[in-house]
């Protein structure tokens, strides 16, 4: 019976074991993961911060569940050590387990700065729901959110809905610095100060202060007092195990894989937020630690592993978030990630909502919007096929043609004139 | 035997009354921007659009529900949300191609076409037949009859 090993239980780990256990019936499937309780969506941690959602909804599994699917788990359990001649995990209870075929979805871990003071307690940041649960727990009214990503956002919007007084810092020049231009990203920035979120742009945090506990932080323009500082600036990838099995890395530094998901090593696959993958729409090599993406790469990565040959597309980077009953969303291109010369740009601005399309060569690159989002996801064909726009909004009157660029209506007289400077 | 929701571009004529129908249905009032089903207006060029959610085979908007609240039904062999885990993040909103997913600000929750349970309003009440819901295995000779019909406009 063959032996097909999972390490990581999360969302790219959970769907890369379903898919194995789907291809081939007759493997055993076990899962190996350091969390002491079954698959949870990190993506809603900060509804659950907030008081939106109860702690038991931010499972998505029971460990029934594994027993029904025919899932071995074993949980609170690490991989110490790995000889992939042989085939063998070593694991923290001194146990070992030989595998016919492995798949690492160990996924990232937040990147935490080596400033002073980083080891005070109150120190937090926000990935797993152990984080959460402390969050939850600590006494206080002030905190900072160091970071303005979407998790810093989302962080920063939950503490306030609970009734911190919030601030938060990011070093670049606006919040949402990879998803959103300066114009959006300034109206997004007005509606977190309209209620209440203090927000400084370009200052960059030099110190933690407080004896034991935290007390505050000091960046390089003031001093801003805090009984909680979460640090979410980033992630990186968890190469623990990676590492010792001395997988070969990418550019963007994930595990390299090749379009089935394998690894440098025969009998090695590996998913999630651990790999370096392709974005689809700009065709750049990269980390994308997306929920969709992740449960793809699970998906390809665990039916190969079990034999079969599925093939993974690339990672879909359209990022949505949302708050304060806003969503807002965002693929592709940013204006800023292109000189001003090639950048054109499209901006509609209505009372509630915003869109932002971003192109270059008449072809589309980018698309934001604020409001609503429905547009986005219909602008990621386009910018896939890359057409020029020219010819699709002067000569394309067809149905079909309109069919497949609905979400430009209203735009064309913007598009028109857009081409017609060129 | 499955059936889908199937529609005719060149037969819409854009009167609307389907999205009218849809949201009196659904939610008990006349208001367009809570109907399942949108009509794209491309006004100069007089051309028609009825955009609705699809019940793809493999939907994007499951892949990137972050608390699987999507699946398909398949007793309808639809795609339905199960709003008891839905938390109300718009993920699916923002990543459907064919803008198939609504977003009800007032009560919060995401919204889609749900074929009426077996019985499709719209379909009922569209006088131009540009929305149908037919058998899978008729599907093929609706093409057939269409292409045929545009061949015959071009003659």
């Amino acid at each position: 019976m063959r032996v097909i090993a999972v390490v990581g239980s999360g969302i790219a780990g959970d769907e890369a074991a379903l898919a194995a256990r789907k291809t081939d019936p007759k493997a055993r499937v076990v899962m190996i993961t350091r969390d002491p309780y079954p698959l949870y969506s990190a993506c809603v941690l900060a509804n659950y911060v907030s008081g939106e959602i109860p702690r038991e909804r931010v499972f998505l599994r029971t460990p029934d569940d594994y027993t029904r699917d025919g899932i071995e788990i074993l949980m609170s359990r690490q991989v110490v050590d790995w000889h992939p001649d042989r085939h063998v995990l070593c694991l923290d209870d001194e146990g070992e387990l030989s595998y016919d075929r492995l798949i690492i979805a160990t996924g990232s871990r937040p990147f935490i700065p080596p400033l002073p003071g980083v080891e005070k307690e109150g120190v937090v940041t926000l990935k797993t729901l152990r984080d959460a649960d402390i969050m939850r727990d600590v006494q206080g009214k002030s905190a900072v959110v160091v970071g303005s990503g979407p998790i810093g956002i989302e962080t920063a919007v939950a503490l306030h809905r609970r009734g911190w007084s919030v601030s938060l810092v990011e070093l670049l020049d606006r919040i949402l610095p990879r998803l959103f231009d300066i114009p959006l990203a300034s109206s997004l920035q007005e509606r977190l100060e309209s209620r209440g979120i203090q927000v400084f742009l370009r200052e960059k945090v030099l110190e933690i202060l407080g004896e034991e506990r935290v007390s505050g932080v000091r960046t390089d323009q003031r001093t801003i007092p805090a009984d909680l500082v979460i640090l979410v600036i980033g992630m990186r990838p968890d190469l623990e195990l990676a590492k010792k099995g001395e997988l070969v890395l990418g550019v963007s530094g994930g595990i390299q894989v090749d379009e089935h998901m394998r690894t440098n090593r025969t009998d090695v696959w590996a998913c999630g937020d651990c790999v370096e993958s392709q974005d689809m729409v700009t065709g750049r090599k990269g980390l994308f630690m997306l929920w969709n993406n992740a449960r793809i790469q699970g998906r390809v990565a665990g039916a190969n592993a079990a034999g079969d040959t599925k093939r993974y597309p690339g990672s879909l980077n359209l990022t949505s978030v949302s708050f304060f009953g806003e969503a807002c969303a965002s693929v592709g291109l940013l204006s800023s990630d292109l000189s001003p010369t090639e950048a054109q740009v499209i901006h509609r601005k209505g009372l509630r909502r915003e869109f932002w399309l971003v192109l270059q060569d008449n072809r589309i690159v980018g698309a934001q919007a604020l409001g609503h989002t429905e547009r986005v996801g219909g602008l990621v064909g386009l910018i896939l096929r890359g057409e020029d726009l020219r010819k699709t909004i002067i000569k394309g009157s067809t149905r079909s043609e309109r069919r497949r660029i609905w979400p430009l209506r209203g735009l064309r007289r913007d598009l028109l004139r857009l081409s017609n400077f060129q | 035997m499955a059936r889908i929701m199937v529609v005719d571009h060149e037969l819409c004529t854009g009167c609307r009354i389907c999205e009218i129908v849809c949201s009196v249905k659904k939610e008990g009032a006349s208001d367009p921007s809570r109907s399942r089903i949108h009509i794209v207006t491309w006004d100069m060029e007089g051309i028609y659009l009825p955009m609705l959610c699809q019940h793809c085979e493999e939907p994007l908007c499951a892949m990137v529900c972050p608390v699987n609240a999507i699946h398909r039904d398949k007793s309808l062999d639809r795609v339905i949300v199960d709003e008891e885990l839905c938390v109300g993040c718009r993920g699916c909103v923002s990543i459907c191609p064919l803008g198939g997913v609504g977003f009800d600000i007032n009560e919060r929750r995401v919204f889609r076409c749900d074929l009426c349970d077996g019985d499709p309003t719209c379909v009922k009440y569209c006088e131009a037949g540009a929305i149908q819901y037919i058998d899978i295995d008729q599907v093929q000779v609706s093409r057939w009859r269409t292409t045929a019909r545009r061949l015959a406009a071009a003659v």
